[in-house]
């Protein structure tokens, strides 16, 4: 830190206790008018909203109106963890959710990371933070949850990137001691989230065995873009409340049964399982690959010869072993794996030995097979610079695909690059264009920042590029760039990626193997019920505070011969846990059927916002032609044999057609079946044809609020209404 | 012939869960394997030989994402 961190404005408040996993009040900052407030949570807004992105959402319909966008000072980035956020007894439960009205999709967003920063500002008093205006200039909001004290400070620093500032900022709000470091979490972004669209919220927590700060990524949406904005440099909270009982639940037994049942099957059957412990997500890669899953030259390809390079094997080997790697106490399934002692090659911090978290699957393929980069060295320096820049690893890898595509298709030249060969698979080029992203060195790496959506038009306007090419193979929904799996071949997944709240992000449903490998979704209703149940099922993850992967990452031993193969898909034994550790910690007593309904409250609510917010019909479920099959013909003749298949089972004879004929037959029967699927998604979740949810569901899930329905009751259309 | 998750596979004398998983290419870990409507273990897919004309399910669990 070059300067004093001055105080620019303090307000103290009496830290509300935990009881039954609320603090049952909120926290409103205004960095702009420095205001302050504590406002109460009610009884009422627990049972519709249950907490997490619930809260945020609905805070955030409170702050915004329609006219809002992303860089109004009323825009707010809401944060909030959930009831059972902070339990140490079950794995997997620190997550936060934010919630904005994101820079990339006009809409709301909300996007999840672990780190100690949730639960922590749950023992400061709050079930959510609200982070509303713009400071004149770089402040830090800091949380003294010991003292009962918010205060907006000056900045220091004039290295904003997320590793400088956050090791420099446990270290300013602890008394300096590796021990006490832990009782601080920061949430941050960097330089890069300046400069483009793409920023993300790094969320920190202090590695005691490692004695380093580690960053985990609330990556998606542009939220870190919006702090940059608001001209944040840095969320500090600090409390040393940590306890056994954070969330004072009312049963502490029932959480110590079920946690320490799956502590024993994550011990147990791990290592022949997913392998979380030792290698993380990135246990996908090969399987990914074998399933033509692993996005490969802008998913042009499932599939790639150099696949052992970034062999899960190899990731095995550069993860320090043998370190518990919670991002929270208690997760016992450590997934978050980093690598240590690695020696910075490039850019501002080369030379510099550091700890880089992951990286993850998404960041293996985005940063990585979807560039044509199979180094895993270079993937690890991708990774530690997006998060230290502040960007999301997913959106930025997804983008430089689309890059290399117009590279290598010539719609884009070294005379618009600056110089830089951006072929897929030239990693130093790639690694520079980074480095030049979070400076915004010039006008091209501005553009590439602002998103495939923006790039597409960008692109044409100023080079020439033909934007309808463009829009065939250029990876977004919604304004977002899809995440790492190919979608093309599951009919299903096209649904679990882009009939989504917020676009083509994993979160909602993956349902590629259900669908396309296990068979177990033959008709359009079938596909229409998964793509009800599992978007409402995970969203129920982001209400509460938790981690989903210990949900399905693994599994009991009898799961798979104890219920049939389409309950065991569900893993029924850990959704009764849920219930169970829910009910033990609220005093609630709910059922998984309820579980569900909770979530589809949430879910409708936030469609209607994203209604009122001018998007959320019809139209705005865009899908590109390459997320629904091949459409070039080296696509196509990698897999020959089996695209004529597909032709085949479309009723379409491939014999005697060239194969630009085959690719315009299947594109045209896929996306008469991508509106057949849509009607039959909206149809199951209570939704017109327009997409829009009627007033009926809204009443249904009792979420039929005055100001709800007349933003439906504006939108609907008759002709939209189904007849039956 | 056996039918494997609704599409046929031809059959030989003998024929394991294993053999089926190895010509599906089925790599992911986490397969729950029915065979006309009884569960096999996972401990027993090198030993549990399929009849002919059975009826085979071999599911993916989720995980992902």
């Amino acid at each position: 830190m070059s300067k004093e961190m001055k105080l620019i404005a303090e307000w103290t408040y009496k830290p509300s206790d935990v009881v039954r996993g609320y603090t049952n009040q909120t926290l409103f900052v205004n960095v702009g008018s420095r205001k302050f407030a504590a406002k109460p949570v009610s009884e009422e807004m627990k049972l519709k909203f249950t907490g997490g992105r619930g809260f945020d959402l609905k805070l955030l319909w409170d702050a915004v109106n329609e006219n809002t966008r992303w860089n109004d000072p009323e825009n707010e980035i809401v944060i909030s963890g959930g009831p059972l956020c902070g339990t140490t007894q079950y794995p997997g439960a620190g997550k936060f959710y934010a919630a904005f009205i994101s820079p990339l999709t006009d809409q709301t967003y909300d996007s999840n990371s672990g780190g100690h920063f949730a639960p922590l500002l749950k023992l400061a008093g709050f079930d959510a933070l609200e982070l509303q205006g713009k400071a004149e200039k770089d402040v830090i909001v800091f949380i003294d949850g010991d003292a009962g004290k918010i205060q907006i400070l000056e900045s220091p620093f004039d290295d904003v990137n997320a590793y400088t500032i956050t090791e420099a900022l446990h270290e300013a709000f602890s008394d300096g001691s590796n021990d006490d470091k832990r009782f601080v979490s920061v949430i941050s972004a960097g330089k890069a989230a300046e400069k483009s669209l793409w920023g993300c919220l790094n969320s920190s927590f202090w590695d005691i065995r490692r004695k380093v700060a580690r960053l985990k990524q609330a990556g998606r949406g542009g939220g870190g873009t919006i702090l940059r904005d608001k001209k944040i440099a840095a969320v500090v909270v600090r409390s040393h409340k940590l306890s056994g009982d954070i969330n004072k639940a009312v049963d502490v037994q029932v959480l110590q049964d079920r946690g320490n049942k799956l502590h024993r099957e994550i011990h147990d059957l791990d290592a022949q399982q997913c392998r979380m412990r030792t290698v993380g997500t990135p246990h996908l890669n090969e399987i990914m690959n074998e399933y033509h899953l692993l996005p490969t030259h802008n998913y042009k390809f499932g599939q790639h010869p150099d696949i052992d390079k970034i062999h899960s094997n190899v990731y095995e080997g550069l993860f320090t072993q043998g370190i518990p790697d919670g991002c929270w106490y208690g997760c016992s399934l450590a997934c978050a794996k980093a690598v240590d002692n690695y020696t910075i090659q490039t850019g501002p911090c080369k030379g510099k030995v550091v700890t880089v978290d992951g990286p993850e699957y998404e960041t293996v393929a985005s940063l990585g097979s979807n560039v044509g980069v199979f180094n895993p060295q270079w993937t690890i320096e991708a990774n530690f610079y997006a998060d230290h820049y502040g960007v999301d690893t997913i959106s930025l890898g997804t983008g430089f695909a689309f890059v290399c595509e117009c590279y290598e298709r010539g719609y884009i030249t070294k005379e618009h690059t600056g110089g830089l060969d951006l072929n897929f698979g030239r990693a130093d080029d790639l690694m520079e264009l980074i480095h030049r992203m979070a400076v915004g060195k010039d006008e091209f790496a501005l553009a590439v920042g602002q998103g495939i959506r923006k790039m597409k038009r960008i692109f044409a306007d100023r080079y020439g590029a033909p934007y309808e090419e463009m829009e065939k193979f250029g990876m977004e929904g919604q304004g977002i760039e899809v995440s790492e799996y190919v979608p093309k071949e599951s009919i299903a997944q096209w649904g679990g990626y882009f009939l989504t709240l917020k676009g083509p992000q994993h979160d909602e449903a993956w349902l590629i193997f259900m669908d396309r490998v296990n068979k177990q979704l033959p008709t359009f209703e079938d596909k229409a019920e998964a793509l009800h149940y599992f978007p409402n099922f995970r969203t129920w993850f982001s209400l509460v505070g938790l981690c989903k992967l210990p949900w399905n990452d693994i599994e009991p031993a009898d799961n798979a011969t104890a219920h049939r193969p389409q309950d065991a898909a569900k893993v029924p034994e850990h959704v009764q846990n849920y219930v169970d550790i829910f009910n033990a910690v609220t005093g609630r007593n709910i059922s998984k059927e309820e579980l569900v309904l909770m979530s589809e409250r949430v879910y409708n609510f936030q469609r209607v916002f994203n209604l009122r917010m001018g998007k959320g019909t019809r139209k705005d479920h865009n899908i590109p032609l390459r997320a629904l099959g091949p459409v070039y013909p080296d696509e196509w003749l990698a897999r020959e044999e089996y695209y004529d298949n597909e032709l085949k089972s479309v009723g379409v004879e491939p014999a005697g057609l060239s194969v630009e004929e085959k690719i315009a037959r299947l594109q045209e029967a896929r996306l008469t079946q991508w509106e057949q699927l849509k009607d039959a998604v909206y149809k199951r979740r209570g939704w017109d044809r327009n997409g829009i949810p009627t007033v009926r569901k809204l009443k249904e899930l009792g979420m039929d609020f005055p100001e709800v329905v007349s933003v439906v009751e504006k939108h609907a259309r008759p002709e939209d209404q189904w007849k039956d | 012939m056996i039918t494997v998750n609704g599409e046929g596979l031809d059959w030989h004398e003998g024929m394991t869960v294993r053999d089926i998983i190895r010509a599906r290419k089925f790599t992911f870990p986490m397969l729950a394997v029915w065979i006309d409507d009884s569960p096999v273990s996972r401990g027993a897919f090198d030993t549990t030989v399929v009849p002919d004309g059975a009826t085979v399910q071999i599911i993916h669990m989720i995980s992902g994402g």
